[in-house]
């Protein structure tokens, strides 16, 4: 059979479904060569409507309702819904992680001011080769720089020595201190004792010149120059120790 | 003043009859399966055997059309009122309670149906041959038996809240939970396809 234009076909199902048997004539009478399309049709839809009594005919009488025990839940997920929901549950990751992205990128002004290809504005003479300008390696953000901490011979430490050789009291001092110490040749071999609490290396070495007549110079680079020697008139300057030695 | 049994019940069979006068259009709509599924969820289980027998042969029509198998049907017609029953205070009012019940009569039913095709792919010829086929009985034409079987469930379904159910488009789209004109497209398609089978055109 020939397909019919569709909007025969629509009139046909039409007819065919609504069952007026006046309508039905009038377009037998109309369409002549769909009549036949038409017939077919009333008989596929009366067939398929009349399925349904036997079905209804082969149960028996109205069994009695005998609930089960065993029955799977009410809404089971297929697995091409699964399937799906997996999908869905992907792209819904990326795209969170990609905005984020994005949202945490500089903007686009602070990309275009960043440096590009130098630009040569005149050509070298005839037969020399152009001088090859190299890329700039852009300027890397380097994080803030820590501020420096105070070298160890400035904070506060705490000695003590009992019958110790001052030379050795001093480097074993400047060493707690992270002090690199010079001594220069002359000092008195003394043993000395000395006990300080809360007072920087600095402060410790000049005390003990006082004392024992040396003068340390700070270097200013770690280091501490002893000088068995002292200016008296800068003896007086100097700041009193925190903490009184023993 | 105090009324009598006798006086009530009067009064009742007085009242039906005047109902029963009145042309069924210009009556009160009333839905008697939402007092039923009221007095369920209050606690009385004769209302539920009461939607039962109400119900109890549209959902096997529906259950038979789709799995094309008497012994099945009366299984999935089982099933689906137990599902019904415990699940009846999910039942949210928005639609009628038949829509409700249509829409998980068809999706159980599919589901038994695709099981019941993919338990018979593994079935052994030997078993296949000793298995007696369900005959459709005679008042039904064959070809239409032979090209509802070819359908998918899916397009079964549709055909059954169609023709069977008489469904309007609107109570298939709610059975379904698609709208209106998705139903609409889904129906023509499968009756399409149903015509196609039938007449030869495909297979």
């Amino acid at each position: 059979m020939k397909k019919l234009p569709p909007e025969i076909d629509d009139l046909v199902w039409t007819l065919a479904e609504d069952g007026n048997a006046i309508a039905q004539d009038q377009f037998r009478g109309r369409y002549p060569e769909y009549a036949e399309a038409l017939d077919a049709r009333i008989t596929l839809v009366k067939g398929i409507k009349r399925a349904k009594a036997p079905a209804i005919e082969s149960r028996p009488e109205l069994p009695k309702f005998s609930p089960k025990a065993n029955v799977r839940p009410m809404w089971t997920l297929t697995p091409g819904i699964a399937a799906l929901l997996l999908v869905a549950l992907g792209f819904a990751s990326f795209t969170v992680v990609y905005f984020t992205m994005v949202a945490t990128r500089p903007p686009a002004e602070a990309l275009k001011k960043g440096p590009g290809r130098p630009v040569a504005v005149n050509f070298p003479p005839a037969g020399q080769t152009p001088i090859s300008v190299p890329d700039k390696v852009p300027p890397q953000v380097q994080p803030p720089a820590p501020q420096p901490e105070d070298p160890a011979y400035l904070r506060p430490q705490s000695v003590s020595f009992k019958g110790a050789n001052l030379a050795l009291a001093l480097k074993a001092i400047a060493a707690q201190g992270g002090l690199d110490i010079t001594i220069a040749p002359g000092l008195p071999e003394e043993t000395i004792d000395v006990s300080y609490s809360g007072v920087t290396t600095i402060e410790i070495l000049q005390d003990l010149g006082e004392k024992y007549r040396f003068t340390p110079f700070d270097q200013g680079d770690g280091s501490v120059l002893v000088i068995p020697a002292r200016d008296e008139t800068e003896v007086a300057k100097k700041v009193p120790a925190t903490s009184i030695p023993d | 003043m105090s009324t009598t049994g006798n006086e009530a019940n009067g009064t009742d069979v007085q009242d039906s009859a005047l109902i029963a006068a009145v042309p069924e259009k210009y009556r009160p709509s009333f839905d008697e399966d939402l007092v039923l599924v009221e007095r369920f969820l209050a606690g009385d289980h004769g209302a539920f055997e009461q939607l039962y027998a109400r119900y109890h042969d549209k959902v096997f029509a529906v259950s038979r059309g789709i799995l094309l198998d008497a012994e099945e049907a009366a299984d999935a017609v089982q099933e689906i009122f137990t599902l019904v029953l415990k699940n009846l205070h999910r039942f949210d009012r928005r639609s009628k309670f038949s829509t409700w019940l249509f829409r998980v009569a068809v999706n159980r039913s599919i589901q038994e149906a695709r099981r019941s095709r993919h338990k018979y792919k593994h079935v052994e010829l030997t078993e296949a041959v000793e298995r007696v086929a369900p005959e459709p009985p005679e008042t039904i034409d064959p070809k239409i038996h032979v090209a509802l079987q070819k359908l998918t469930p899916n397009d079964r379904a549709l055909l059954i809240l169609f023709y069977w159910e008489e469904l309007s488009l609107q109570e298939i789209a709610d059975s379904l939970r698609c709208n209106v004109n998705a139903a609409k497209t889904r129906l023509y398609r499968a009756r399409e396809r149903f015509r196609m089978v039938y007449e030869g055109e495909i297979d």
